[in-house]
This record gives C-alpha cells, sequence and structure tokens, in this order.
C-alpha cells in the first residue's frame, strides 16, 4: 500500500482536543482520527463515531455459552450416559445451573475478547504507525491524512486551523 | 529330480540332535521353577506382573505344583486335568490343623493355588464356622520366611543340605544306637495316624518317648479331671443346650479350647425372635476384659486370685457346703452378684454349664465339682466324645529339661513347638539342648527352637500335606494337600517312617491305618476312604474313632502317666479349697494375669501379617501386646494410654506400654503372650514384647497368674497402632442411636423394644424430592442383614474380607497414621460404668445406600449406583479426590495412602518415611491373591463391594444351569466366615429370601436412616440378658481423656 | 480552578499527566533495586521449596501428608479455598467498583488484579495435587473418549469447581490483560531501547490509542465488570457448595454462599492492603495509594468481618435450632472440642478485631492496617481449617473419629504457594505498571489535588460535564 501521510496536531489537555475537534468539523474538515492517553470522554460522539455494537456481540456469545452446556449435559446426562447417582434423576437441572452459567460467561468474556482484539487490529507482534509516542502518555494528537494530490496551500490551511485550535505542536509525517 | 527339502536353519537342515528332540517339545522353554528359591524375591510387581503371575501361576501351580491335589499322580499342564478349568475355582475339603487348633475347612484353589478358606458346613463341630487364624492361615502358605530346604548345623552355623544328606546322617545315628534315648517334644497330636507313626518308631526306637505339651496350657484340667473323672481329657461342652452359663474366666468366644465349636453353640442360645424369645443367660467372672466377658449379660471383674473364691463359693450357694469357710468377694456387689449366679444356675440344673479358664488343678477341680452337683456331666458335659485339642502336659518340658541337663537324652526331635521362646524355661532349654548328641527340628519357618537343633528338616504347610485327625473323639477328620509342596520341604511324619525304616509315603500309612481301625468295619474301604476324602470327614456313629483313641493314648503315654502318678494336688474338693484360700492369702498387692490374644494364639501365627493387623476384638490394637490397665487404676498411678512402664514379675522385667482398658479389674494388669517373637520373618519379627519368660512354671501346672507385680513408668510414652480411639456413642449431648439394644425382659413385652424410633425415621424418609425415583424393579437388590445379639466380634469376617478381596496391609506406622484398609471394621462401644462397662460391637462396612451421599460428589463418576442396588467402585476411573471419603457419613471407604498393594503404575513406591517391609509385596506373596479382584494401585479409594465378584459368580453359574439365582446360591465372605451366623445376604426384592425375613423383623433397623440414605446394610437390635435396672446403656461414658490421642 | 468539595483528593501532589505517566511507569524503567531482587530470589526459593515437596507428594503418594480414613481433607482444601477467596477481591476492586463509578478503585485495581489471578494459580494447584492420581487428572473434564461413552458427573460440586475456576481465571485473566494493554503501550513509548519497544509492542499488541479504541475499551471494560462481578460471586458460591451439598454436619449448611462470599470479599481485602501497603511504600506511590484508598477498604472490611460474624453466629443458632444432635456435636466440637484454639482463633481474627476499626484513627493508620490486614489472612485460613477439618475429624459414627495433624510436605508445600504468589506479584510489578496509568489519568482532574496544568481554565467547565460522575 503506498505510504501514509498525516498532518497531525499535538494537544496538552482533552478538553482542548474535544473543542478543537468540534470546531475543525464545524469547518467541514475531515479529521482522519485522534490519539489520547486515556478514555476521553465525549470525543467520539465531538467525532461523530458512531456508538460499537461491542456489548451486542458479547450477548450473542453469552446466549451461545448457555445453550452449548444445556444441550451438552442434557445430552449426556439422560442419553449417552445415563448413570444412576445418589439415587437422582438423570435429568436434574438444578444441579446443571451452575456449569451453564460458568460456560455462559466463559463463552461472553472469552468471545468478546477476541471480538475486541480483531475490531481494534490488536494482536501480538503486530507494528502499529505511531504518530507519536508521547500520544500515550501525556499529549493528545488530532491527525488529517494528505496525500500527493494535497495542495501545500490545503496543508497549510490544516495547519492553520490545528493551531488556531490550540495544538501545541504539528507536524507532518509519513509511514 | 530328487525331492525339494525347505529348512528353517542350517541345525535342522543338519538335523542337530536337540533340536529335533526340541521340536518334539510343546515348550520348549524353561519353567521359571526358580520362583520358588527365593532369587526372585528381591522382584518388585507392578500391576501388569499380577496378570503375569496369574498366567505364571497357571503353569507353575500345575507343572511345578502339578495339581497334585488330591490325585496322586503329576499332569503336566498340556494334558488338560478335568478338576481344573482356568478362571475356576476349584474346592478341597480339608482340615486346619495347627498345634491343639481345629477346624474343619473347604480350600478354594484357583489354578492350583490355594486363595481362600472356607468353613466346611458339614462337620458337627465347627460346622462351618471359622476363626480369623483359620481364615488368615493360607497367607502362611506362602510366608516368605519359609524354610525352603533342610538344614544342618556346622561351625559356620546352618547350610543348606538335601533330604538325602539329613537323611544318611539322622538314619545313620540311629542305627548306630538303636537304644538309644529318643525324646520327641510336640505339641498336642490331633491326628491318630501320627500317633500311630510315633509308635511305630517306638517300635523300632525303643526308648523313644513322645513328650506333648501345649504352650498355652490346659494340663490343669487334664489333671483335674484325671482326678475327678479319671480321664486325663477335657470334656464335650455343649453351650447350646446350656440355658445358664457361668464362666469362670473362660475366654470360650475367643481362644479357649475350641472357641469356633462353642461360639457355634452359644449362638444358637443367643438367636431370639417373637415366636421362641429365649436366649441364655451368661455370667463372666474375670479379671481382663475378654472377648468372651464382653459379651456376657453380666459380667464381674474381679482379681486373677479371686477366681478360686468364685469357684469355691459357687459351689457353697450350690450345695450348701461352707468350702469357702468365709472367703467371699471384697465387693458386696460383686458377691450378690455371685449369690444370682448361683441362684440361676441351681433353677437350670442340668441345663447349666460353669466352665473355668484357670490352669489351676484347684479350681478346675471346684468347677468339676459344681457341674456335678448341678448335674451337668452327659447333659451339657461329658466325657462320651471327648475333646483332644488340648492333651498337652507341663511336665514334659521340665522333665526334658532336666533329662537334657543330666545328658540323658540321645537325640531330640521338636515338632510343631517353639518351647525355647514359648515355655517359661526356654532359656534352660535352649542351653540343655546342645547337651543332646543330636537334636532335629521339623519347624516350617526358622524359629528360636529350631536355631539352637543342629539339623532342621521342616515340615509342609498344612494346606500342601496328606493328615487325618481327631478333634473329639469320634469324630474324624482328613486334611489334603492343596497345592504341591511349594519347597523342598518333607513332611514330619515322612521323615519319621523314613528314619525307622518303613518304605511306605505317610499317605498310604495313613490310608492303611483307617482301614485297619476307622474303616475296619466298612466293605469298600477306598470308597469310603474316597467319601471321607471328599467331605473331608468321617463321623460315625459308631466308635470307630475310640479304637483309634486308644492306639493314640499308648503313644502319648509318657504324658499320660505322669498324670496318673503325677499332681501333689489334692483330688477332693476340701483339699482343693484348702489349696485355693491359701493361695489367696499368699497373694499381694498388684495382680497379673497372662492371656492368649485372639489373633496371634501363642506365637505361632507371628509370622502372618493379616492377623497382627487384625484390631484385638476388645482393645482395637493392632501391631503389639501392651499392658491392660483399668482406667480408675491408671489415675491412681498417673498412667496414660501408651506409657512405657517397667513390668516385674516373679523378679524378672520387660518393658511394655500401657493401655486403658475399660473392665480390667481395679489392682490387676493383664499382658497377652505370643508377641516379641525374635525369629519369624519380615511378618511379625520384634512385634512386642516376649512375656513368656515371666510366667511361673516351677509348679504342676503352668501358672498364668501372679501377684506382687510392680508397674513403674519410664516416663517415655508411645503410640499405640489403635484402630478405634472413641469408645462411647454418648457425644456429651446424649447417646446416638447408632446402636439400638434392649433387655431381654422388655424385648419380651414388646419385640419393638430399643427400636420404637425408626417408625420415625422412616417416616422422615416420606420427605423427598425424588420419591423412588428409580423405582422397584424385578431382578435383584442386594442387601445385608447383621444381629447384633449373635456378633461375638470375634473378627474371622474382618480376615475373611482382607483374603477375598486382596486388601493390603499396611503395618504399624500407618495404623497409628489412622491409614488401615480393612472394607470390614467391627465398632465396639462401652456404656455404662469405665471400670467394667457394657460392650456392643457393630460390623462396620459399606452400608450400600440406595441414596448415597458418596455417588453425588465423586466429579468422575468412578462411584456410582449399580442396577442390582450396591454402591460400585471403578478403581480406573478413580482419580483420588477422596470426596466420596468425607461424603461417607459411615466413614468406610479408604484411600491408597501409599503403594500398599505393590500395583502401582510406576512400580511399588514406599515413603522415605519408611511404610515397614512386610513381605506382603513379595511375588511369593502374592501368589494368594484373588485373581478375581483388581489389586487397586496407589491413590485410589476402595471399599466394601457387596463380594460383586461371588455375585456374579453365582449369576452365571445360575445361568449356565440356566435357572433362576436362588437364595442361598452363594454367601459374601464376611457372611460365609461367621462362626455366629449374624450375617444374613440375600436379594431385597426376593419375598422369600431369608433376608425379606430379617428385614421385616421388629429388631431391624438400620444406621441413621432418618438421613434418608437409605442403607442396604440393616441391623438387628441388641439384646442382653439382664434386669432393665442393671441396663445402664444410656449412662455417658467419657475416658477419652485417659487417651493421648486428643 | 477545581476542588471536589465532597471528597478529599485521591491523587496528591498536583500531578500533571506526563508526571502521572513518570511515576507509575518509573519502577518499570529503572533497574531492579537490592531490594527487589532480594525479596525475589527468597519468594523464589520458597516456590522452589513448594514444588519439591509436591514432587514427594507425586512420588510416594498422599500419604505423605498427614490426612487419614475419617479427614480426608484438610490443608489442602484449605488453601485452595482461602486463596480463592483471596483472589476474589481483585475482581470486585475493579468490576464492582467499577460498575458504582468508585473512582478510589483506580489507584489499586490493577495489582488488585493481578494478585487475582495469581492468587487463582495458587489456588488452582491445590485441587490437582489433592489427587490421589495426578496423572490422570484430566479425566475430570468432560470429553469424547475411547473408553466410552464415559462422562463426568455432572451432580458433583467438585466438577462445578472445575468449570467455575477456570472459567474465573479466564476470564479475570482478559479483564485484567484488556486494562494492561494501553498502559503496556504507554511503557512501550517511553522505552529508549528498541528491544525494549519491540517487547512492550509485542506484549501491547501494538495498541495505539484512537478514539475508536478508547469507544470500544470503554464498552468492553464495562461488560467484562459486569460479566465478573456474578462470577466472582458464583465462583465463592460454587466452592461453598463443594461444602453446603455434602452431608457432614458442619459442612451442610444453607448459609454457606454468602457467608463464603462475604468471607472471600474480607480475606481478599485484606491481603489487596497487604500488598498494597508494601507496593506504595517501596515505589514510593503514597500519592496515588492514598490513606483514603486505605480507609475505604477498612470499611469494606468492618462490613464484610460483620457480615462473617453474623454468619458464625447463625450456624450456632441453626444447630441449637435445628435440635439435630449431630449438627449440634459439630459445634460443640468446634468451640469446646480438641480443635477449640482454630475455633476461637478463627473468632478473634474475624469478628472481633476487625471492629477496632470503627475507630477513624486507627481505620487510618498505616500501621495498624497492615497488621490488621495480616491478621484477618490468618482468621480466614483459620475458618477454613475449622470448616473443612474439624467436621470431618468427628462427624456420625465415633468409632471412626481421628485427629489431624499436619506434615512437613503440607506446610511447605503451602509456604511453597505464598512463594509462588510473591514471585509472580514481584516480578508483575517489575515488568508492568502496578497502577493502571491511563485509568488514573482519567480521574485525575476530578479526583485530583489542584490540577495545575497547561490550559488549567479549561478544567472549570471539563467539569461541570462530569460532575454527575462524581
Amino acid at each position: 500500500m503506498a505510504n501514509k501521510k498525516i498532518i497531525y496536531g499535538l494537544y496538552e489537555d482533552e478538553t482542548v482536543l474535544i473543542k478543537a475537534v468540534k470546531t475543525v468539523r464545524s469547518e467541514g474538515m475531515k479529521i482522519d482520527d485522534c490519539y489520547t492517553p486515556f478514555p476521553v470522554h465525549g470525543l467520539d460522539d465531538a467525532m461523530g463515531l458512531r456508538h460499537t455494537k461491542l456489548h451486542s456481540a458479547g450477548f450473542v456469545f453469552g446466549a451461545t455459552g448457555t445453550l452449548t452446556a444445556l444441550t451438552f449435559i442434557l445430552w449426556i446426562t439422560t442419553n449417552n450416559y445415563p448413570v444412576n447417582y445418589g439415587g437422582k434423576p438423570f435429568l436434574s437441572l438444578p444441579a446443571w445451573i451452575p456449569i451453564t452459567f460458568e460456560l455462559t460467561v466463559l463463552f461472553a468474556a472469552v468471545g468478546m475478547f477476541l471480538t475486541y482484539l480483531y475490531l481494534n487490529r490488536l494482536a501480538p507482534g503486530v507494528k502499529p504507525d505511531i504518530v507519536d509516542e508521547r500520544t500515550t502518555s501525556h499529549l493528545f494528537a488530532m491527525t488529517f491524512e494528505v496525500d500527493d494530490q494535497t495542495t501545500d496551500q490545503r496543508k497549510e490551511e490544516i495547519k492553520r486551523v490545528l493551531a488556531a485550535s490550540g495544538a501545541v505542536e504539528i507536524h507532518e509525517k509519513e509511514f | 529330480m530328487a525331492e525339494k527339502k525347505y529348512w528353517k536353519g542350517l541345525e535342522e537342515l543338519n538335523q542337530e540332535p536337540e533340536l529335533v528332540q526340541l521340536n518334539q517339545l510343546e515348550f520348549n522353554e524353561e519353567i521359571p521353577v526358580d520362583f520358588f528359591d527365593g532369587k526372585n524375591d528381591s522382584l518388585k510387581s507392578n500391576r501388569r506382573d499380577f496378570l503375569k503371575m496369574m498366567g505364571f501361576s497357571l503353569t507353575a501351580a500345575t507343572v511345578a505344583a502339578g495339581c497334585e491335589i488330591p490325585v496322586r499322580k503329576v499332569a503336566p499342564y498340556v494334558f488338560k486335568p478335568e478338576d481344573i478349568t482356568p478362571g475356576i475355582a476349584t474346592w478341597y475339603a480339608s482340615s486346619y490343623i495347627n498345634g491343639g487348633d481345629y477346624c474343619s475347612i473347604l480350600v478354594k484353589t484357583r489354578e492350583g493355588r490355594p486363595i481362600k478358606i472356607e468353613g466346611n458346613t458339614d462337620s458337627k463341630i465347627t460346622k462351618g464356622g471359622t476363626s480369623a487364624r483359620v481364615q488368615a492361615s493360607v497367607l502362611s502358605l506362602y510366608d516368605t520366611s519359609r524354610l525352603r530346604n533342610p538344614m544342618t548345623k556346622g561351625e559356620r552355623g546352618f547350610t543348606n543340605a538335601s533330604w538325602d544328606d539329613v537323611d544318611t546322617a539322622i538314619t545313620g545315628k540311629l542305627i548306630a544306637n538303636p537304644n538309644a534315648n529318643i525324646r520327641i517334644l510336640t505339641s498336642t497330636i490331633l491326628s491318630p495316624s501320627t500317633k500311630k507313626v510315633f509308635a511305630k518308631f517306638t517300635e523300632k526306637y525303643p526308648n523313644t518317648k513322645v513328650y506333648s505339651y501345649d504352650a498355652l496350657s490346659y494340663s490343669g484340667m487334664l489333671m483335674a479331671n484325671m482326678a475327678s473323672k479319671g480321664k486325663a481329657e477335657i470334656p464335650d461342652y455343649d453351650f447350646a443346650k446350656a440355658k445358664v452359663i457361668v464362666s469362670i474366666d473362660a475366654d470360650f468366644l475367643g481362644t479357649w479350647i475350641s472357641p469356633i465349636e462353642y461360639t457355634k453353640g452359644y449362638i444358637k442360645t443367643r438367636k431370639i425372635s417373637k415366636e421362641n424369645p429365649n436366649m441364655s443367660r451368661h455370667y463372666q467372672f474375670e479379671s481382663r476384659m475378654s472377648l468372651t466377658g464382653s459379651n456376657a449379660d453380666y459380667r464381674v471383674a474381679v482379681l486373677p486370685s479371686e477366681l478360686g473364691t468364685v469357684a469355691l463359693n459357687l459351689y457353697d450357694a450350690i450345695t450348701g457346703n461352707n468350702a469357702s469357710s468365709g472367703l467371699k468377694l471384697k465387693d458386696e456387689a460383686k458377691q450378690n452378684r455371685l449369690k444370682e449366679a448361683a441362684e440361676w444356675l441351681k433353677k437350670h440344673r442340668g441345663q447349666s454349664l460353669v466352665v473355668s479358664g484357670c490352669n489351676d488343678v484347684n479350681v478346675q477341680l471346684i468347677v468339676n465339682a459344681i457341674n456335678e452337683a448341678l448335674g451337668n456331666y452327659g447333659k451339657t458335659l461329658s466325657f462320651d466324645n471327648s475333646n483332644m485339642m488340648r492333651q498337652g502336659i507341663d511336665n514334659s518340658v521340665k522333665d526334658l529339661v532336666s533329662e537334657l541337663k543330666a545328658g540323658q537324652v540321645n537325640i531330640l526331635m521338636v515338632h510343631d513347638c517353639n518351647p525355647v521362646y514359648d515355655h517359661a524355661m526356654g532359656v534352660d532349654l535352649a542351653e540343655a539342648i546342645a547337651k543332646a548328641e543330636m537334636s532335629i527340628s521339623f519347624a516350617g519357618n526358622m524359629n528360636e527352637t529350631a536355631e539352637k537343633c543342629n539339623f532342621v528338616c521342616p515340615d509342609h504347610h498344612f494346606l500342601e500335606s496328606w493328615n487325618d485327625a481327631e478333634p473329639k473323639k469320634g469324630y474324624l477328620s482328613l486334611s489334603q494337600p492343596t497345592i504341591k509342596n511349594l519347597f523342598e520341604t518333607r513332611q514330619m511324619q515322612d521323615s519319621l517312617l523314613a528314619w525307622c525304616g518303613v518304605m511306605t509315603t505317610y499317605h498310604d500309612f495313613m490310608m492303611q491305618n483307617w482301614s485297619d481301625s476307622v474303616l475296619a468295619g466298612s466293605i469298600d474301604k477306598s470308597t469310603s476312604f474316597n467319601k471321607a476324602l471328599q467331605i473331608g470327614l468321617h463321623q460315625p456313629e459308631n466308635a470307630g474313632g475310640i479304637a483309634l483313641a486308644i492306639e493314640s493314648a499308648a503313644a502319648i503315654l509318657a504324658g499320660v502317666a505322669m498324670v496318673n502318678n503325677g499332681p501333689a494336688a489334692g483330688t477332693d474338693v476340701s483339699s482343693a479349697a484348702a489349696n485355693i484360700s491359701a493361695m489367696v492369702k499368699k497373694s499381694t498387692g498388684v495382680e497379673i494375669q497372662f492371656y492368649e490374644s485372639i489373633a496371634i494364639g501363642d506365637g505361632r501365627y507371628a509370622d502372618n501379617p493379616w492377623l497382627h493387623e487384625l484390631p484385638d476384638p476388645v482393645s482395637k490394637i493392632t501391631w503389639d501386646n501392651y499392658l491392660n490397665v483399668s482406667p480408675a487404676w491408671a489415675r491412681e498411678n498417673g498412667l496414660t494410654h501408651g506409657d512405657l512402664v517397667t513390668l516385674t514379675v516373679n523378679g524378672k522385667s520387660v518393658i511394655v506400654p500401657v493401655a486403658i482398658q475399660p473392665g480390667q479389674a481395679f489392682g490387676s494388669v493383664s499382658i497377652a503372650v505370643g508377641y516379641g517373637r525374635t525369629l519369624i520373618g519380615k511378618g511379625g519379627e520384634g512385634v512386642g514384647v516376649n512375656v513368656y519368660p515371666l510366667i511361673d512354671a516351677s509348679g504342676d501346672s503352668v501358672n498364668y497368674m501372679a501377684s506382687g507385680v510392680t508397674v513403674s513408668s519410664t516416663g517415655e510414652n508411645v503410640k499405640l497402632a489403635q484402630t478405634q480411639t472413641h469408645f462411647s456413642l454418648n457425644d456429651g449431648l446424649g447417646q446416638r442411636r447408632i446402636v439400638k439394644e434392649t433387655t431381654l425382659e422388655e424385648y419380651k413385652k414388646n419385640p419393638l423394644a430399643g427400636n420404637e424410633d425408626r417408625a420415625e425415621a422412616l417416616a422422615w424418609q416420606e420427605i423427598t424430592f425424588y420419591p423412588d425415583y428409580f423405582g422397584k424393579k424385578n431382578g435383584f437388590n442386594w442387601g445385608m442383614s447383621i444381629d447384633l445379639n449373635s456378633c461375638t466380634g470375634c473378627g474371622a469376617c474382618v480376615i475373611s474380607c482382607n483374603a477375598e478381596n486382596n486388601i493390603p496391609v499396611v503395618g504399624k506406622k500407618e495404623v497409628i497414621r489412622s491409614h488401615e484398609m480393612h472394607w470390614m471394621r467391627i465398632d465396639r462401644y462401652y456404656s455404662g460404668d469405665p471400670e467394667n462397662p457394657e460392650v456392643v460391637y457393630q460390623p462396620m462396612l459399606c452400608q450400600h445406600c440406595e441414596n448415597a451421599p458418596c455417588e453425588n460428589v465423586c466429579p468422575v463418576g468412578a462411584t456410582n449406583h449399580s442396577s442390582e442396588g450396591y454402591n460400585q467402585m471403578a478403581y480406573n476411573r478413580c482419580i483420588g479426590t477422596r470426596y466420596c471419603a468425607n461424603n461417607c457419613p459411615y466413614k468406610v471407604r479408604r484411600f491408597n495412602w501409599f503403594d500398599y498393594g505393590a500395583a502401582d503404575t510406576f512400580g511399588a513406591m514406599n515413603d522415605p518415611s519408611g511404610t515397614e517391609d512386610l513381605g506382603m509385596m513379595e511375588d511369593l506373596t502374592r501368589m494368594v491373591l484373588n485373581p478375581d479382584v483388581t489389586v487397586r494401585s496407589r491413590g485410589v479409594i476402595e471399599k466394601c463391594s457387596f463380594c460383586v465378584q461371588r455375585i456374579q459368580e453365582a449369576k452365571l453359574t445360575a445361568k449356565k444351569g440356566n435357572r433362576e439365582l436362588v437364595d442361598g446360591d452363594f454367601r459374601v465372605a464376611c457372611q460365609s466366615a461367621c462362626p455366629a451366623e449374624a450375617i444374613t445376604f440375600g436379594n431385597n426384592y426376593d419375598e422369600t429370601s431369608k433376608l425379606m425375613a430379617e428385614a421385616k423383623d421388629e429388631r431391624t433397623f438400620g444406621i441413621l436412616e432418618e438421613f434418608h440414605w437409605m442403607p442396604s446394610v440393616m441391623y438387628k437390635t441388641k439384646v442382653r440378658n439382664k434386669d432393665k435396672a442393671d441396663h445402664k446403656n444410656e449412662e455417658a461414658l467419657d475416658i477419652m481423656d485417659l487417651y493421648n490421642y486428643n | 480552578m477545581f476542588v471536589s468539595p465532597l471528597r478529599e483528593p485521591l491523587i496528591l501532589g498536583n500531578k500533571t499527566y506526563k508526571q502521572i505517566s513518570d511515576d507509575i511507569c518509573a519502577p518499570v524503567e529503572g533497574k531492579p533495586t537490592t531490594a527487589w531482587m532480594i525479596a525475589t530470589t527468597l519468594s523464589g526459593l520458597l516456590a522452589l521449596t513448594g514444588f519439591t515437596m509436591i514432587g514427594l507428594t507425586i512420588t510416594y503418594g498422599i500419604g505423605m501428608w498427614g490426612l487419614n480414613k475419617t479427614v480426608g481433607w484438610a490443608w489442602d482444601i484449605t488453601n485452595f479455598v482461602w486463596l480463592i477467596g483471596i483472589g476474589h477481591a481483585g475482581t470486585l476492586i475493579s468490576a464492582i467498583l467499577l460498575l458504582f463509578r468508585q473512582k478510589w478503585r483506580t489507584g489499586v485495581n490493577r495489582s488488585a488484579e493481578a494478585m487475582t489471578i495469581f492468587a487463582v494459580i495458587c489456588a488452582g494447584l491445590f485441587p490437582i495435587i489433592h489427587m490421589g492420581r495426578v496423572w490422570l487428572a484430566f479425566f475430570i473434564f468432560p470429553y469424547p473418549n475411547t473408553r466410552g461413552p464415559v462422562w463426568a458427573n455432572f451432580n458433583s460440586p467438585l466438577l462445578w469447581d472445575v468449570f467455575a475456576i477456570s472459567t474465573y481465571f479466564t476470564v479475570s485473566l482478559v479483564f485484567w490483560y484488556t486494562g494492561l494493554i494501553p498502559d503496556l503501550a504507554t511503557i512501550r513509548d517511553r522505552a529508549t531501547t528498541a528491544f525494549r519497544k519491540k517487547i512492550y509492542n509485542v506484549f501491547c499488541f501494538g495498541w495505539k490509542g484512537t478514539a475508536k479504541n478508547w469507544q470500544r475499551f470503554e464498552s468492553i471494560s464495562l461488560v467484562l465488570a459486569g460479566l465478573s462481578t456474578p462470577l466472582v460471586l458464583s465462583v465463592h458460591t460454587i466452592v461453598s457448595f463443594d461444602f453446603a451439598t455434602s452431608v457432614i454436619p458442619g459442612w451442610h449448611t444453607t448459609i454457606f454462599p454468602p457467608y463464603f462470599v462475604a468471607g472471600a470479599i474480607f480475606s481478599g481485602f485484606a491481603m489487596v492492603l497487604t500488598l498494597m501497603l508494601v507496593v506504595r511504600k517501596v515505589f514510593n506511590l503514597e500519592e496515588y495509594i492514598t490513606l483514603h484508598h486505605i480507609e475505604s477498604m477498612n470499611k469494606i472490611i468492618i462490613l464484610t468481618g460483620s457480615i462473617v460474624g453474623v454468619a458464625y453466629i447463625t450456624e450456632l443458632f441453626t444447630a441449637w435450632y435445628s435440635q439435630n444432635q449431630y449438627e449440634q456435636y459439630a459445634f460443640l466440637n468446634r468451640s469446646t472440642g480438641p480443635y477449640w484454639w482454630s475455633y476461637w482463633g478463627m473468632m478473634t481474627c474475624n469478628v472481633i478485631s476487625p471492629q477496632l476499626f470503627w475507630v477513624k484513627k486507627l481505620r487510618r493508620s498505616v500501621v495498624f492496617t497492615f497488621f490488621m490486614s495480616i491478621f484477618i489472612n490468618v482468621g480466614m485460613w483459620f475458618e477454613r481449617f475449622v470448616i473443612i477439618v474439624t467436621s470431618t475429624h468427628r462427624d456420625y459414627i465415633p468409632s471412626a473419629w481421628t485427629m489431624y495433624y499436619p506434615t512437613y510436605v503440607e506446610i511447605f508445600i503451602y509456604l511453597g504457594t505464598i512463594g509462588l504468589f510473591m514471585t509472580l506479584f514481584l516480578i508483575f510489578a517489575k515488568v508492568a505498571p502496578v497502577i493502571a496509568v491511563a485509568e488514573v489519568k482519567s480521574i485525575l482532574k476530578v479526583a485530583g489535588d489542584q490540577y495545575v496544568g497547561p490550559n488549567a481554565t479549561q478544567a472549570q467547565h471539563h467539569h461541570d460535564e462530569h460532575k454527575e460522575l462524581v
């Protein structure tokens, strides 16, 4: 893939960033992305991001767990291997509740986690394009994607806006 | 063209002779007979080896042992003998004869290996009962310490020899001087033919004398009977006929003369039902708490010296004489109890029985007089079929020693006895033996006496021998080999015959003897002999037996003569009374009594780990002998359980541990003989202390009691290997309803007596989530019923279970850590006065609950419920979480803490802290294992299986005979061993079964039934024939503080 | 300038984001201190001894332990329950407190979660090694096999345990690591050497921290918290079922689930305190783990301690009320039997002593809290010992009653697991931030001391947005 070029501004405070995002978008400019050292509440709204469906996925996974457990145990105790343990009925539902619950949780948690990694493209060994190493510590970045077609005048425009919105540093970077 | 030739190898091509020869043989490999000569003892086995060994024993037992069972011909296995089918047990009727002990038995052999002994129901004497010793005797056949060939003593101790060498040496000596003074010392000889052999030997060598003595002597009794009845014999006691039994220190249910027989009789008078609510009343006067005493209705603890007083007072009360001349029991209550006993005796003249275990001729004379006065002779005891089980005369050893010392003995032969160890004069004898020019021992295991002799000609184990026996006059019994002798041993009789130049084998000699005397009357002798052989018995109504008895009397003339011109003991009551009161006056201070333990006996069983690990029925202590003291006495002398004390008797001292024993008469102590063997193989070497030297044998009869004993603490304390450390059902909040008892009078009023609360317990079971989910099906639902009133607690079932189910022995250390493995245990509870408590025995095994708590909790389902209503274990599935054991309310599940059975996946491993090597893991010993039962590996749980292998076998047999399995087709191990017939096993779905009848009985109850585990094992209320006032069952008993366990 | 009028600050000393990163990452980036080295070696050796003893047990058999025919479980399961209980606090702090928006949790949740993981690892050892035939442990998993059909027994609480513990471990791990990823990224980006960068990049899965990343992060944290809360309750409930569903007096007790859970939180918080008090001292994080944290946790200890106390009393009452002799004796024996000392040890440590925390002064005393936390852990160990041993050693049939004494093997296995626990924790503390960097930053303005970073003026406005969270 062709190298990615970005122009980004660094902010020292999340509130400034959020304001900046709002103003920039109001000027109809397309923000590539924002990088923050910690979850900034309201940033996603400001950027107009969709709400994630991750938790819905979690529910599906959980339901799968419940079903797996119940059907599995039911099949074993009543059909495949019915054994008389202490004179209890083969189908003794109360005794299955613990395992059913545990499997529900297990499936939901693990399923979600894997989905989460997948969606975020997270995995051991992934080499991310790091905009600025300080964004995981104490700085907040707002990036704009540019390419060879982008005119210098356009770039200047971007930098101006960034500066105006309170960016302490503005850089161009190419991956 | 030339004929084409195919050849396998050059050897064949060139027709090498040995190959040609080999080709003709089917098995051209060596048969591993070297197995027997101990080279392999170092080998440890694993589970696979067990299978190998089954295969091996198939060959070895038949090729080596060659199934020379009753057949006289060796049958190589290639031709399958009719009576051996691999996997199918073959049974042989035989007789257990060990010293004077006798039991008619059936021997179960698998692939030619004897692995189990059951009682022979055809016997009129033992009636199918067995004892722990009988059950365990099969193990000593495979004892690793057995001698494997004859031995001669040289400068450098013993060296192995061949029979030829030995024979030439000995016969040479004999021929050289036919008039040599030969002395044969033996224990009681039951076998008429053996006596005949002695007679034969005496013919050839006229100066032969046969001395017979018993380590635990009854000669006091023999002498008394000689004096008062003119017969140096023990009468035939019939406890079944006795409505009132008074025992003066006779442990007739445990060790006295013929316990199996007496238990059989006694129990007839204890089995009661609504229809026949009568039982005998049993008074026991004794100083130590014996098995019999613990079963008595009334037990009075008296000092050893007071036993004579008891006899005299009984005599007076019955006859109205004044022989006691004011001699009384110090304690008023005890004296009254004594009077009461006398009253009951008087009320039951001819239906009562007074017996005494004292070896004091005087006491026995009085007892005879009492029975005489009560007219019991000819009714409850008689000399028609005198009991032959004890014939030893104490003076024999003394005479022998003096003869030896005087150098009057040229040749000494010791058979089936160990005087150096088990006689007070052992030490003298040990020295004196050297004085004989030649001394020969027939000991099967090297023992203390054999060690002193210069020839050891090992005798067969009784399971390898031909023999006959006359336990009671007129009752004959046969033993036959169930396996060819494992080692280069030879039967003593064969040796003697060989030495006196008789060329026949003992087997033929015996046959001849039978056709001459026993079968004199019968037409086809061989048939009738075989018939006798088949059932192992010959119990004619005619006097065939008597004829033999006379023969034998001649043989042991020496002994009898001594009795005749022997004892200075007064032959009439008055002088006896005088002697007694003299004795009473003499006795001062602490008194001691030496007794025979249920398991180890006189010491001849000391090589048997099964018996060592059998908890003493009363004290529940294993692997030791110990000084019994009463709780109060211990408190007074600042002694606690396990304190090591120096015991000094007659000037000799030993150091022994103290055991607090409720019921031991205050001021007296008691200790078991038979322990402290120094030469007896891994099994029992150095277990306990030998107290024989402390016994006073100076009198005409050995005196097992002594006074003026000192007991001084050494300040040390040891742990006793005790399997039960809590004795009371009263936990401080009241009596736990685990055992239910009542008194006879209550029972007569209401058969539900003592069991009234069962209805409530059963009512609780109605409250359930799953009302009978699996429903009542046809087919089988196995169950058991145990009659607490019959069970004497003897422990035969425990050993029987060991043998049947390959239960490992764990050793003292492990028992101390409560790691014993017994599937069947006998719980023993005390109630009432700690100084003389009431005792109840409760056999406890897996209860096979229908709603088993253990099954629910096993994560891998290794234990679950069979469709036949028993609780089954899949050892291979078990991962050993022990959850089931925790959740078992009866605590009957056992865990393999270490590799006790040598069945481990990783090979036998014992912990670094060192579980003892008891020789139980060696290949030879493992031949006793039952191939039908898995040997459990380390880390799995095991427990009673209701002998499922027997159930299955019975089902298959029934199926082959294509019929229904019927009640009584088979018996489980504990049931078949029980001499008291206390255990009933059967099918709960079979309305006609004996079990159902038991189940319907009012006395029947289950343990902890109210919890709705629905145990399949039911118990029947214990009924005591005593006045309600004396029945202190509810009274608290707390002697825990005397035990150093917590 | 904003300072919460309601609460004292959770972060002291006017920190900026940069300072936070610096402070918390310092121990990770600096050279290992001698103290750390010594501590790790010692605990490592202890762990090694433990494993040797486990080796002995497996080679020779469970007979190496002091168990017997009547007492089938003792130290093994006692330690298991004890460690699991300790573990629970971690999940609780991070999950429940997150759901309740308890900001003070951020200071401690990371190491609390780590503690959970390590505790569960140690706890998990015991059910495995207590088996007579460990090499067949796989039998407990219901898997299709050729012996078949042979399946596990789904009615067995022990099987429930297997599922509960493994699930609990997995979920805790996932939860913990999710939170750890961004912080590892921080360390990566602060890293000075390429190697360090590489390693940390592998472990942080290449985290970037885009707005979307964080959005999903928030979502999954919330759901995982939501799952962990019932999970943690269920786990100890199921552990308590091991006893509650049995028939042994003293085990068969219906109040066990809540009783065990309360006990778990109780001991867990105590353990967290023990660790945090050490950590904050050793790594000078007093400004992030403040007296306020300690006090809040002490308050929870009072609560749970009292709940446990009530449970003990209830048991006694029930025993009396049941009029069941066996039940009554079980408790009579506990309090007056040969193991009375363990019962009264438990009572003193768990019920009486925590009540001292009603005194604010003690609640806020670091030293007192430290000793108290140790005290409580001892007490809770006793509780499990009392329940397990004193119930079985004298149950229904007096003839089977025995005593239990531990062997050196058991003792060293126990110490070994503590060693293992410490080793793991020390290593963790060295390689990863013991405090959730990102989360602390996110509460800096709300709960921090005066925020004096740039654009301080904007802070005002920022706060008004988040008031409802405070």
